[in-house]
């Protein structure tokens, strides 16, 4: 995880540590990962983790 | 601290589960069925971003630099290594840097761009510091944005404005209250409030902790 912005509700705590849980049970590839929410959004954007639970869902 | 009056929130309040949280909730469910994840390590996370990691955490770090001059040189020179020596860091690749408030100079944060912030030393940031009307302002004009949330700087105090990015978090260490001399750190860290190490408010003075103390 290079950035962890501030959450802003427990939703988006959830969402991270979902995350976490997934690269440490190596279920998720985290350069993968990075490169489709950068995708998402597109240049220069910053993800949300509403971008991070999309991802996500589109993993499962 | 009268401070969350700054900004009246958008979150959906008693509504029962917003559509977002509604889809958390089921993606965690899959993966929990699927054995991926388990629920008490998700609990134990979002447990200690709203419990364990909070403004205590800073204030241990203000405290320490208040009573040890050679920790706070480290702390002003390498805020990330003086941190780490407390046990505090997980930061994930962003640096900590501390701006010392003195009688000359008052130094603020912000993040411009997001809402990035010192969240090990903090915890969960307040609502008003992700507001675009706090973000936008305090660069501009942040004597007034100060002053609305109760901090009224003289006019010869020289105002920094220091923006977060996901590379550097930076942390206020407030000036340590007069009356304070014959107290220890851990008296000294309940002095230190978070907006404080923001820099929208200074460190409670004695007084207040005796008022507060007082039912």
């Amino acid at each position: 995880v290079s950035d962890v912005p501030a959450f802003a509700a427990p939703w988006e705590a959830r969402v991270f540590a979902m995350a976490d849980q997934l690269r440490r049970a190596g279920a998720l590839d985290w350069e993968d990962f990075q490169h489709r929410v950068a995708a998402r959004i597109g240049d220069g954007a910053t993800p949300s983790y509403a971008d991070w639970l999309a991802v996500l869902e589109d993993s499962v | 601290m009268g401070a969350e009056h700054h900004h009246t929130g958008t979150a959906a309040h008693d509504a029962g589960p917003t559509p977002i949280e509604l889809r958390v909730a089921a993606l965690e469910a899959a993966l929990v069925e699927r054995g991926l994840i388990a629920t008490d390590t998700i609990e134990a996370v979002v447990h200690a971003f709203e419990e364990e990691i909070g403004p205590h955490l800073g204030a241990r770090v203000v405290a320490r630099a208040w009573v040890d001059p050679s920790y706070r040189e480290r702390l002003l020179d390498e805020g990330t290594a003086a941190v780490a020596e407390l046990g505090i860091g997980g930061a994930q690749g962003a640096v900590i840097r501390v701006v010392e408030n003195t009688p000359e100079i008052h130094n603020v944060v912000v993040c411009t761009l997001c809402s990035c912030y010192p969240w090990p030393l903090l915890g969960l940031p307040p609502t008003w510091y992700k507001s675009p009307a706090y973000r936008a302002r305090v660069v501009r004009e942040p004597r007034s944005v100060l002053a609305e949330l109760g901090l009224q700087l003289p006019p010869e105090v020289d105002v920094r404005v220091w923006d977060s990015t996901s590379e550097v978090r930076y942390l206020v260490l407030p000036q340590r209250p007069e009356g304070t001399d014959a107290w220890d750190e851990q008296r000294l860290a309940a002095l230190v409030g978070r907006d404080a190490m923001i820099g929208v408010a200074l460190a409670s003075s004695p007084d207040d902790v005796a008022v507060r103390a007082t039912p």
